[in-house]
């Protein structure tokens, strides 16, 4: 089973007569239920992992799946056996560079990273704050006088991409174009993978560009940090600056589309807890962490490098083990009632952004962004439902989410009293 | 009590001085915070419940309130 094809939302929940869900798990082939999304499929998967928490799919030649909440946390610690060469599965369009930080072990990993740690410091990416309201009440101008909008297009994918560009040092605006890269290293590659190598040198040679014009007129964006940055006396190669522009850009701009993405789905139709933010700005912070615990977007890959036993199971070297969050996120044993989202929930020591030495680097950045995207769309449109007309979708993959959720609310007003950029 | 953080254990996640701002504070530009009221009376239980509410929520488990030798003598 190794389609990968995604399907808009109609149910294809099928009845399984008893048959394992594990052995035919497929990341880019989770049906979806009625709701559009894939997570009674995931409670189902989860409740089968519930007596062995790693299960083996047969998809894509084989992989681990690990649903159980300790044995990921035993996994990610576990450095010296499970090797981040193994990150994305199936291999992402990447070419033959590395992906940096994500893809890398130690000791290489912690000096490349060092090298990032100041820009996606809490009091670095606290500064953006400001930029982050401006650009989202742009957003919310441009539609608010016309009573819809796809939420998911017109904004959570607008607001990391407008981030990640200014990080990186590319224009802001060009947004579809970083999303049709990141489509091809996340998708194409395996639905066309030839339009995804095609897509990818694109990338190549618009990265190499800006590459060459910030070594000549160095600024204050990441990448001039990178190309003047030296690891062990040496600076960096031109396969590292590709492996590090390659991963902020996915990594800016996927997961947190997705997750914002789903978070106005849950939003639109959940009045109730909709209200309640509005009502109680505090409760913010504390619920976006469930958000993510709730509609954890990614799942990440661990290389086998030495027999090991883990879990009851023996993996053996070369093989994958897949950690799909979204499982451990629902492991029983961990969180009381995982399949209700309770914004209070307490302990939350959810996996969605990692756990260790590979914790998300942008983590505050994501908290800063959703925070700052949710605020201002319940404040600027604080009555919104899903639109009858035109269904939500849902990415499939490794990393998963809303792409489209068209809204229909009351029209307002753009704020005109507002500075303009 | 004594409020400590781990930093060979912490990763940076942030999730302290989110729940408790209070009594944290992000110090290194990896993100690891510093408590900034690293001794809390065992009566001011508004405090406590919150240092509980950060040592309960790290996702690496590198917080911990502990009684103080002074205090564990009288039995406090």
């Amino acid at each position: 089973m190794t389609t990968t094809e995604s399907k808009p939302t109609e149910s294809d929940l099928v009845v399984t007569n008893g048959q394992s869900l594990i052995s035919t798990a497929d990341h880019y082939n989770t049906p979806l239920g009625p709701d559009g999304t894939p997570f009674a499929y995931l409670e189902a998967l989860r409740d089968e992992l519930e007596e062995t928490p790693i299960g083996w799919s047969e998809a894509y030649g084989g992989f681990w799946v690990v649903g159980g909440y300790d044995e990921t946390v035993e996994i990610m610690a576990n450095k010296d056996v499970f090797s981040n060469r193994g990150v994305t599965f199936p291999r992402y369009e990447s070419g033959e560079f590395t992906l940096m930080l994500a893809g890398q072990d130690e000791p290489e990993h912690k000096k490349y990273r060092s090298l990032v740690a100041g820009p996606f410091s809490p009091q670095k990416t606290a500064e953006f704050t400001v930029q982050l309201r401006r650009a989202t009440n742009d957003l919310i101008d441009s539609w608010i006088a016309d009573g819809r909008t796809d939420l998911a297009r017109h904004l959570a994918d607008e607001i990391p991409a407008i981030l990640t560009a200014l990080l990186l040092g590319l224009p802001p605006e060009d947004g579809d174009k970083y999303r049709r890269w990141m489509w091809a290293i996340t998708h194409w590659f395996v639905t066309e993978p030839e339009k995804a190598a095609a897509v990818f040198g694109e990338m190549m040679e618009h990265a190499s560009a800006l590459i060459e014009e910030r070594r000549a007129n160095p600024g204050t964006d990441i990448m001039s940090l990178l190309i003047q940055s030296e690891v062990d006396g040496e600076r960096l190669s031109h396969e590292d600056l590709m492996g590090f522009f390659t991963v902020l850009l996915i990594g800016g701009i996927d997961n947190t589309a997705k997750f914002l993405s789903t978070t106005f789905w849950r939003l639109a139709w959940d009045v109730e807890l909709r209200r309640r933010l509005i009502a109680r700005p505090d409760m913010l912070l504390r619920a976006v962490d469930e958000f993510i615990r709730y509609y954890t977007p990614a799942l990440v890959g661990r290389e086998v490098t030495e027999k090991v036993t883990v879990g009851g199971v023996t993996m053996e070297p070369g093989q994958t083990a897949l950690l799909w969050f979204a499982l451990s996120n629902r492991d029983r044993r961990a969180f009381p009632y995982p399949d209700v989202l309770i914004p209070e929930r307490n302990p939350n020591r959810h996996l969605s952004l990692g756990n260790g030495i590979h914790r998300c680097l942008g983590v505050h950045l994501v908290r800063v962004e959703t925070a700052v995207a949710i605020s201002e769309t319940l404040r600027r449109i604080p009555e919104f439902e899903l639109d009858r007309d035109h269904k939500p979708e849902w990415t499939k993959g490794q990393v998963c989410g809303f792409h489209k959720v068209p809204i229909v609310f009351p029209a307002g007003e753009p704020d005109a009293a507002r500075p303009r950029r | 009590m004594e409020l400590r953080v781990d930093w060979d254990i912490c990763q940076g996640h942030g999730k302290c001085y989110l729940i408790a701002p209070d009594l944290f504070v992000p110090e290194d530009e990896w993100g690891r915070p510093r408590p900034t009221c690293p001794h809390i009376d065992p009566g001011d239980t508004e405090r406590l419940q919150l240092a509980q509410l950060a040592v309960q929520n790290c996702p690496e488990r590198a917080i911990t309130l502990q009684t103080e030798p002074s205090h564990a003598i009288t039995g406090g």
